[in-house]
């Protein structure tokens, strides 16, 4: 019990006490007190980010930093419409982004070559870039949840449908989400799916459904992941790429599938996996991870599950029950997270108005162990700790010198140093820090140097590298 | 294991008697409990010192039926109706089990002894989980989730004897393998990415190494409080730049006559004995080949990826014995699972249980180890069953091999195999 239910408990337990003993008007005073002394511990137990820091705060886990402008317009807005129009963006105009990457729009003999820098290139792009940033965020969040890889997949063309379909659904239903991943082609490569036959079931998708994109381990037995499996077979992938539904491949007999019998087919399972109460939980606990802070309570996550099972998995009403709850503007969520290589390379290019080479950016992200399209496996990349080593914190400190064009820092430069480096922490450095790039700093003569060395810097700083 | 069980309950019973709470008991890794300073004595740590271990993850599970072939059994061939390799083509060891065809490199290595082989390594109540399977071999920890490797657990101990002990992960994340409660590997990628760059042209590495070293001095007290891994972040930048310096500079003096097969995988394994030739001199080398993972389409792509681990860790081997260093040099393989004995309809194998492990050195006394697992008698599941638990191989390691008591890392004593 958490201590809020605690002194409920007690507030009804005393208050009939009282109201035996002493009448209404007593027990009114009692009630009024009790529930101020409840307040007051509550308020006690949560401390909140300051107002300096809120919509920074906001802007760096809802989206991927802002300009200074960006900045400036999200704090006219206030907190409450801030988090509105990031929640509510399919009104926002886009159409000044790239819909399509420059790849093969088709299924060649051959998978082409080369094209992944493309396809990385205008994905990084669209975050950096924009009007939509809680979108990309969520596409993201999907991408690393239902993790597929073009190193089995093979044709980016499969990658950029599968991107889309994410996008589309990204804030919905995730029953929906859930079943347009399912007869995905790029997953049906990626989980074997497309090769699962009515009388030899592949079991890869059947686990991995259950495992990753749902409940999570403990919650099925392989039983159930043979009962899935045969379940979900007779998909196939025509010529063009598309994924279609071969009756003549899929298993008809009965199935017992997590207690209930029956002739399942793919959509059955999807189903029931989405309407679980254990995937209500794993949803919620992994979204409130990935925008607030590791190791909620239970009682967080219980709340929020309540919200995905009483909407019917609606995504959206998740999301916002997160970034509108005491935890996440709480101090216990600011700069609670590292900063991934993702969020580290496309805040610095959206802060600054920068750009850099897509090959450039490609190797980066490759290099620090997060390149878009190609996670490590089906569990997608690990976060926190893992970001950081030898390995990784160079590429951080060297990163930022394949940094092209970087205005919002050179316009506010011509301020001062101190407003220069709060393009990429808005908060401001504190003064030590601020010391040593400043002397650094005067030791150069251009400004481009001068510039370019501050971006460093500032890069190298913890409190860039926190999210 | 009878040993482990009987220690086991031994120990739940003393617990139980004098009263301590569960996060008490002695075989939880739990940050509170492992107290790993006592690993090593000094002369031990300057008896192995020169010594590297280089663990080769597999992952994906690797299909042990096809790599370690029972070709003499006819169950064999009736369970693997187009996956079966013929009698003819696989790399015969004795009269019952024969190495995959694309396998020729080590076969040699075998032939002059230098290979050992566990047949048949797994663990109870086996895990086909991918993500759980292969944690339980990174933490060696089957029945309870810690947040320590097996191989981190033995850096907290060795390091707290001698700081000067290294330990290196080739690859851009570390495997949770090399991570203990205080210490953990340094990660290389590259040897082109690993070094800072300058400012300039004009500006030296070191002057941007000295102005980012003193950001990080300073940092600590200010912004630790937001989060824990501050600290991390900076051991990590500051350890980078030393690093980085001994690397290159070992890199550069570098030489060999082994020409290396040209994959990722190989490049790493030259990356490898670059390491061990540099002051540093890690005692732990760990680096992975991925891709095992054949539900569809087994034949061409595990013949490939043998072929790619074989070639490269004989080049590895040759290097090192090049050099004088081959008694120094312990390779060991092993993949989160082996596969299931049925082969499915997509021409590949499901998620299955035990698997054999490759132990390669010029200490390691060659030959086959434990018992190859019945094609038979199977599992509930019709999967294999294990018959070398794989923490047996670990203990073998830690004793014989890093010179400490593996009772101490692993939680609970385990029957060694005589491997060295």
């Amino acid at each position: 019990m958490n201590r809020r239910a605690f002194l409920k408990i007690a507030a009804i337990a005393s208050g009939a006490a009282i109201a035996g003993y002493y009448g209404p008007e007593l027990l009114d005073m009692a009630n009024t007190s009790v529930q101020s002394l409840d307040n007051q511990l509550q308020f006690g137990a949560t401390s909140f980010v300051t107002d300096d820091q809120k919509i920074p705060h906001l802007l760096r886990r809802a989206g991927f930093g802002a300009s200074p402008s960006e900045l400036a317009y999200f704090e006219s807005l206030g907190v409450t419409s801030a988090v509105d129009r990031l929640l509510n963006y399919e009104s926002i105009d886009d159409s000044g982004l790239a819909s399509e990457p420059g790849i093969t729009m088709a299924l060649t003999k051959k998978p082409p070559v080369g094209e992944i820098v493309n396809l990385v290139g205008w994905w990084v792009e669209r975050m950096i870039n924009t009007p939509r940033p809680l979108e990309e965020k969520m596409t993201m969040f999907w991408h690393n949840h239902f993790a597929t890889a073009i190193y089995k997949v093979r044709y980016p063309y499969l990658m950029f449908n599968q991107n889309q379909l994410l996008r589309t659904n990204a804030m919905g239903n995730f029953r929906d989400l859930l079943m347009g991943i399912t007869d995905d082609p790029a997953m049906l490569i990626w989980l074997d799916g497309a090769r699962s036959k009515k009388n030899a079931p592949n079991e890869n998708y059947g686990r991995e459904v259950m495992e990753v994109f749902t409940m999570g381990v403990g919650n099925y037995t392989e039983d159930d992941v043979k009962a899935a499996a045969r379940a979900f077979t007779g998909y196939q992938i025509d010529k063009s790429g598309n994924s279609f539904f071969n009756p003549n491949q899929h298993d008809n007999g009965m199935k017992t599938f997590l207690g209930q019998t029956g002739n399942f087919g793919p959509e059955d399972i999807v189903n029931i996996l989405a309407s679980h109460p254990a995937t209500a939980q794993s949803i919620s606990r992994k979204l409130f991870t990935y925008f607030a802070y590791d190791d909620p309570s239970d009682d967080t996550v219980n709340r929020l599950a309540n919200v995905y099972t009483t909407t019917d998995g609606n995504i959206k009403a998740v999301v916002e029950a997160i970034l509108n709850s005491d935890e996440f503007w709480s101090t216990q969520a600011y700069l609670a997270l590292v900063k991934s290589p993702v969020d580290y390379l496309t805040t610095a290019l959206r802060s600054l108005g920068a750009t850099a080479n897509p090959k450039a950016i490609v190797a980066t992200l490759n290099n620090m162990g997060q390149l878009p399209f190609d996670p490590p496996s089906v569990f997608g990349w690990p976060d926190g700790a893992a970001w950081i080593n030898t390995s990784t914190m160079i590429d951080r400190y060297n990163f930022p010198l394949l940094i092209r064009n970087p205005d919002n820092a050179t316009v506010a430069f011509e301020d001062s140093l101190d407003t220069a480096t709060r393009t990429l922490f808005p908060e401001g450095l504190p003064s030590d820090v601020m010391q040593v790039i400043q002397q650094s700093t005067d030791s150069l003569t251009s400004t481009a140097e001068k510039v370019r060395n501050l971006i460093r810097l500032t890069m190298s700083t913890p409190y860039y590298n926190l999210n | 294991m009878p040993i482990n069980v009987a220690r086991r309950l031994f120990l739940q019973q003393v617990a139980t008697s004098i009263g301590q709470v569960p996060s008490l008991n002695p075989l939880s890794f739990g940050p509170k409990i492992m107290d790993l300073t006592s690993l090593l004595s000094p002369q031990q740590v300057e008896g192995m010192k020169n010594r590297t271990l280089v663990v080769v993850q597999l992952s994906g599970g690797n299909d042990g039926i096809n790599t370690l072939v029972p070709y003499s059994q006819q169950a064999y061939y009736n369970t693997r109706p187009t996956l079966a390799l013929n009698k003819s083509d696989v790399l015969q060891l004795n009269g019952d089990v024969a190495l995959h065809p694309s396998m020729t490199a080590l076969q040699s290595l075998y032939n002059n002894n230098h290979v050992a082989i566990v047949q048949g390594a797994g663990y109870p109540n086996p895990n086909l989980s991918h993500y759980e399977s292969m944690t339980i071999w990174q933490t060696a920890s089957p029945d309870e989730t810690t947040t320590t490797g097996w191989l981190g657990r033995y850096l907290d101990g060795a390091r707290s004897v001698d700081s000067s002990i290294n330990a290196v992960n080739l690859d851009a994340l570390l495997s949770p393998a090399v991570i203990g409660q205080k210490e953990r590997a340094m990660a290389i990628e590259s040897l082109q990415t690993f070094k800072i760059a300058p400012l300039t042209r004009g500006q030296s590495q070191s002057t941007s190494e000295a102005t980012i070293k003193a950001l990080d001095s300073i940092q600590c007290s200010s912004c630790q409080e937001y989060n824990n891994l501050v600290t991390a972040m900076m051991d990590a930048g500051l350890d980078a730049m030393t690093a980085s310096d001994i690397v290159q500079q070992a890199a550069s003096n570098y030489q060999t006559s082994i020409n290396y097969p040209k994959n990722d995988f190989s490049n790493r394994l030259k990356l490898a004995a670059q390491v061990v030739a540099s002051s540093l001199s890690p005692m732990i080398v760990y680096l992975q080949l991925g891709g095992f993972d054949t539900h569809a389409n087994q034949k061409n792509t595990q013949a490939n990826l043998l072929k790619t681990v074989s070639d490269g860790v004989a080049a590895f081997y040759q290097d090192m014995d090049s050099k004088g260093k081959a008694d120094d040099t312990l390779i060991m393989t092993f993949s989160e699972f082996g596969r299931r004995v049925n082969e499915n309809g997509s021409l590949g194998t499901d998620h299955g249980t035990a698997e054999p492990m490759f132990l390669i050195g010029g200490r390691v006394s060659g030959g086959l180890y434990g018992d190859y697992p019945s094609l038979s008698n199977l599992d509930s599941n019709s999967d294999l069953i294990h018959t070398v638990d794989f923490r047996q191989v670990y203990a073998s390691v830690l004793q014989d091999w890093l010179g400490t008591d593996p009772s101490q890392v692993l939680g609970s004593q385990f029957e060694k195999l005589n491997m060295f």
